[in-house]
């Protein structure tokens, strides 16, 4: 069960009997298509305050829904969030007014009603997922005191947002919270959530009941029901529309009679459904039908799986207890020896973790592991800031790595799914810190086979540590399939003995306890040459033992090679269609004569079809002159890949700062100069700044030392905060003035879009900067770009702000205080390069 | 409540010359490199899916909300009915494009002027559907007109998506700013006319010049327009 009914405010027995899923619960059906026929609505006019000013007709409605059947009356209150009230009425008014006239009807129980904020959550749109949390947390608690007895979070398509108000909910009140979310024809939200991972992540957050309304007709929802069926873990509730709804001649039409809806309903009950009613369209006469099914009806259990799962809002990873499955872990996105992912952790650059979480998802990663732990770092913020920018990107489900209990809170408490939490081990503090976490937020978990005493060398050591982390897992609530333990790879170099325990151990935690099992493969090869062989090979082998989650590089062949093969013997591949699809006349590397293809070193030889060089090749790199030729129009015809590989060469041979300073730099003056003469538009001039781009990387990956600092130190003393003000999320002109300014060597902080003035003042403060670069899209905005310069100005003396925008004019950007206005991106990197001038 | 409305899926493509026009693009050289991206940046539209939802309302009653400025009064003046619309790429849109920005800059504005494109082909494809239903009523469609054209303010968005309720059958909503969310969505108000009507010829020669961006508007500077083709 996923709520503990044990700390719930149970109003009677049949209450209860319903949340054990032994008895139906039969709601209302539509309350807009009452209000509408009663003519009681207004358009522009929230239908909320109703309950205010016109409650008998409130009650009215209730009560024929009471006199068909309905066993509970849903307040009329959908969007009573302070949101969309504005100051028209208080939240709690609204509530206490809505139930009374609810309990007024005589229905046996009240449910209080919580529909969409209808605001999109940042970082899409601009509500924090906290704000949203604070909405519910004042609509559950105005519910609570309005004398409701359960609570409906309905009409969701966002799994985030349905999470904010699950969490609200259930921390802000006793009482059994239920969740409804709606589905496309397509079988997704309009956020494209599935009905199975709305099921997963919403039944692990404590909800007492899930399931679906609106979105369709019952004939619609029936096949969107069976999904997801299999995975609640608590009673299910179905409130469909009655079918599809046309508007015609001044009228919503529905074209779902009371009697096609009660046999449709049928087959949602025979699927499992216990909770029901009726969405938009439905009125007393279809809750009457639905009231005549279920007479002398038994509910009816749905097959539920004892499943492992990790979910994003749009893709469960399910590993079904008892199937031969494997999921790929890529174990990429975590700091430690990562020198450059170390650099962009602590500046904030979060666009390299999605290339690495990009790259690892192509590579056939199923999970990503996401790590932001490194001394100095305010961890918790930057894992959440991580894990935010990752789920508005790929798609892939997180695993979320830190030892940090605060850290692994703030990151799992806005995701969008069910995630994966690295780890919690065998000792007591660690259990009593991890679990509740794990827990309150519906996740699952992995657990290190280490207690007070170490790592025990020997199985039986591993499994009962295992043991008593299922066990304290289950003590918490956390189902033993939600747990995977990771029984500890140690270096064959230094531990050789250990590693056939290590095999050994993996077996028996899965057959005594009935768990998945992790393994961070790569460990066993550490003090070993050739270590991608050894590892590939300890892969195959703990995949023999019932390893289930290997944690690895995926962008490593040899991994590649082992998963697809394997997945082939296990059954995975069926009819091994995948694997033959991507081996069938690849060549054999093993086979004498096939080298690796290097498509770097392939393209720069392609570079001929590029524009001539139009620069003069220093004296200094006369010996290298092809090269850096090649380099220079491989730059202007915007070929990232050749120009790293030509830069790595050059460094062969050639100081850094002498690269930068005779080659990059005059490669981009030529660049704007095209630019500026209308030979390359804006994307041209964007694709060549992100090739120099590529060479400067491999600079700074190279240079040591002090030349390195002096790199460092060269951009630290250049350094610009870039931001797109409060409101606006159009941020596409903040991004290319971001790049342009990287490529002409100054170090960019970007805060991002729909920035607060007092956020950017802050920043500029906390980094010392000496200038500010905002963007504004829209007429609406542009006030909010007037209060930050007027703030920025006021707080940070000597601070110089530059802006720019669409709808912005060099008199406009004067008329509200800029100091600079740059009409386009190289216009904003010349004006820097004169500000530091 | 409308007199008509409905939802459709809108089968629409990135226009490449279109987005190109979003870009800046004055006839350079694209070399090879550039052609390529460009290719890539229409591909990576292939997962969008388009939407739309129009209602008719029979005169302007309970529009009071959404009709407010001169000049989108003077747009449906005379009209028998007005239709709303708005169209969607879809939240699959928001997520590619701040994917392909985060992996490059570059690659990912041109997704974003493709999407740009595409939702422009969206909305023309739904005036289409529009044109043809009126047709079916002996009525002539005039042509679009968007909330921040003229003096049309963009605080009218909440109030056209309620009108449409586009929350409920196309997810899209609108922040405190009055921006759309997902930002490849576009809502219009069309005017549908007897078709003896005097056609407003006039109208679609002023729109830019009665325009808040008159002054500021690249497209303008280029002789093009923000706003689509007309419909007949």
């Amino acid at each position: 069960m996923a709520a503990d009914l044990n700390s719930l405010r149970i109003k009677d027995d049949h209450l209860r009997s319903v949340l054990e899923g032994r008895a139906f619960l039969l709601f209302d059906g539509a309350f807009g298509t009452m209000m509408q026929r009663a003519g009681l609505t207004l358009a522009g006019e929230n239908p909320d305050l109703l309950n205010l000013s016109a409650p008998d007709d409130i009650t009215a409605i209730h009560r024929a829904y009471v006199e068909a059947g309905a066993q509970v009356a849903t307040t009329n209150t959908f969007g009573a969030n302070a949101r969309k009230l504005a100051k028209a009425a208080t939240v709690a008014e609204v509530y206490a007014a809505a139930a009374r006239a609810a309990r007024a009807s005589g229905a046996r129980y009240v449910a209080g009603d919580i529909g969409p904020t209808g605001a999109l959550l940042a970082p899409m749109g601009t509500l924090s997922f906290e704000e949203a949390y604070e909405l519910f947390a004042e609509q559950a608690r105005a519910a609570a005191a309005a004398g409701c007895d359960l609570i409906v979070v309905e009409t969701m398509a966002d799994l985030r947002e349905a999470k904010a108000a699950v969490l609200a909910a259930t921390a802000e009140t006793d009482l059994p919270v239920f969740v409804t979310m709606t589905f496309g024809e397509d079988g997704r939200t309009f956020l494209g959530t599935t009905p199975a991972i709305a099921a997963m992540t919403l039944s692990s957050l404590g909800a007492a009941a899930v399931g679906m309304n609106c979105s369709l007709g019952p004939d619609e929802l029936a096949a969107l029901v069976s999904e997801m069926a299999p995975h609640v873990r608590c009673p299910l509730m179905v409130q469909p529309n009655a079918g599809l709804p046309r508007v015609e001649d001044g009228r919503t039409v529905y074209d779902v009679t009371p009697e096609e809806f009660a046999r449709s309903m049928e087959g949602i009950l025979d699927a499992g459904a216990t909770i029901v009613g009726g969405c938009c369209g439905t009125d007393p006469s279809f809750i009457s039908a639905l009231s005549g099914l279920l007479v002398g009806r038994k509910p009816v259990s749905p097959a539920r799986t004892e499943s492992f799962c990790v979910t994003s809002a749009q893709e469960a990873v399910v590993l079904e207890h008892g199937e031969r499955r494997v999921a790929v872990i890529g174990e990429r996105i975590n700091p430690t020896g990562k020198k450059r992912l170390k650099e962009a952790l602590r500046a904030g650059d979060f666009d390299y973790v999605v290339g690495e979480a990009v790259a690892q998802a192509k590579a056939g990663a199923d999970i990503l592991d996401v790590n932001a732990g490194l001394p100095d770092i305010d961890e918790p913020a930057v894992l959440s800031a991580v894990v935010d920018t990752l789920q508005a990107t790929v798609t892939t489900p997180l695993q979320i790595d830190s030892s940090d209990p605060a850290a692994i809170e703030a990151a799992v408490r806005s995701y969008a799914g069910k995630p994966l939490v690295n780890s919690v081990n065998g000792k007591a503090s660690n259990l009593a810190a991890v679990l509740p976490v794990v827990k309150k937020y519906g996740c699952s978990v992995v657990g290190l086979t280490l207690d007070e005493d170490g790592i025990p060398p020997t199985a039986e050591g591993r499994l009962a540590i295992a043991q008593r982390i299922v066990e304290a897992a289950e003590a918490q609530g956390i189902p033993r399939c939600d747990v995977a333990i990771d029984c500890l790879v140690m270096a064959a170099a230094t531990n050789q003995a250990e590693v056939a325990e290590i095999l050994r151990a993996v077996t028996l935690v899965k057959e005594r306890l009935g768990v998945r099992t992790v393994l961070g493969v790569s460990n066993v090869s550490f003090g070993l040459p050739q270590r991608p062989l050894v590892n590939s090979m300890f892969l195959a082998a703990a995949f023999g033992a019932g390893l289930d989650l290997p944690i690895l590089n995926p962008l490593s062949a040899r991994y590649r090679d082992a998963v697809a093969a394997f997945r082939v013997l296990n059954g995975q591949d069926a009819g091994a269609v995948a694997f033959i699809d991507e081996y069938a006349g690849a060549p054999d590397p093993y086979e004498v004569g096939v080298e690796g293809v290097l498509s770097a070193s392939a393209s720069v030889t392609a570079a001929g079809v590029a524009p001539a060089c139009p620069i003069d090749v220093p004296e200094a790199f006369a010996a290298d002159g092809e090269v850096v030729e090649q380099l220079v129009s491989c730059v202007l015809a915007g070929r990232a890949a050749p120009v790293a590989q030509a830069t790595r060469e050059l460094l062969g041979a050639h100081d850094a700062l002498d690269i930068i300073n005779g080659i990059f730099v005059p490669a981009l003056d030529v660049v704007g100069l095209k630019y500026d003469a209308g030979e390359f538009f804006l994307p041209q001039l964007m694709a060549a700044a992100e090739a120099v781009k590529a060479g400067f990387d491999v600079v700074r990956e190279t240079a040591q030392g002090a030349q390195g600092a002096a790199i460092s130190q060269g951009a630290a003393n250049r350094e610009i905060i870039v931001a797109t003000v409060e409101g606006d999320i159009h941020d596409i002109g903040k991004n290319i003035v971001k790049m342009l300014l990287e490529n002409y060597g100054f170090a960019v902080t970007d805060l991002g879009r729909d920035v607060p003035p007092e956020r950017v003042v802050e920043a500029a403060l906390e980094r010392g900067v000496s200038l500010v670069g905002l963007s504004a899209l829209m007429t609406t905005t542009v006030g909010a770009m007037e209060r930050t310069i007027a703030l920025a100005h006021e707080r940070v003396p000597g601070c110089a702000v530059m802006v720019g925008g669409a709808v912005l004019t060099a008199d406009y950007a004067a008329s509200i205080g800029a100091d600079y206005y740059a009409k386009d991106a190289a216009e904003a990197a010349r004006t820097a390069t004169r500000h530091f001038a | 409540m409308p007199l008509f409305a409905t939802s459709l899926s809108l089968s629409a493509r990135p226009n490449v010359e279109g987005a190109l026009g979003y870009l800046g693009y004055a006839g350079q050289d694209l070399h090879a490199e550039m052609v390529a991206r460009l290719e890539k940046a229409v591909a990576k539209c292939a997962s969008f899916a388009p939407k739309g939802t129009f209602a008719v309302f029979e005169d302007g009653r309970g529009l009071e909300r959404v009709l407010v400025g001169e000049d989108v009064a003077r747009h449906v003046e005379g009209a028998k009915a007005v239709a709303l619309l708005a169209v969607t790429l879809g939240h699959e849109s928001e997520r590619v494009i701040r994917r392909e920005t985060a992996l490059s800059a570059a690659d990912g504005m041109l997704v974003d002027a493709m999407a740009s494109s595409m939702a422009e082909a969206a909305v023309e494809a739904l005036h289409a559907e529009v044109a043809a239903w009126a047709r079916g009523r002996g009525l002539r469609a005039g042509g679009r007109f968007s909330p921040g054209y003229g003096d049309m303010p963009l605080s009218v968005q909440p109030a056209l998506l309620d009108a449409l309720d586009a929350a409920r059958r196309l997810g899209v909503s609108v922040t405190d700013a009055f921006m759309l969310t997902p930002a490849k969505s576009v809502t219009a108000v069309v005017g549908l006319f007897d078709p003896e009507y005097a056609p407003q010829t006039q109208l679609s020669a002023q729109d830019c010049e009665t325009c808040t961006m008159a002054g500021v508007c690249l497209l303008k500077q280029q002789g093009r327009t923000c706003h689509g083709s007309r419909s007949e």
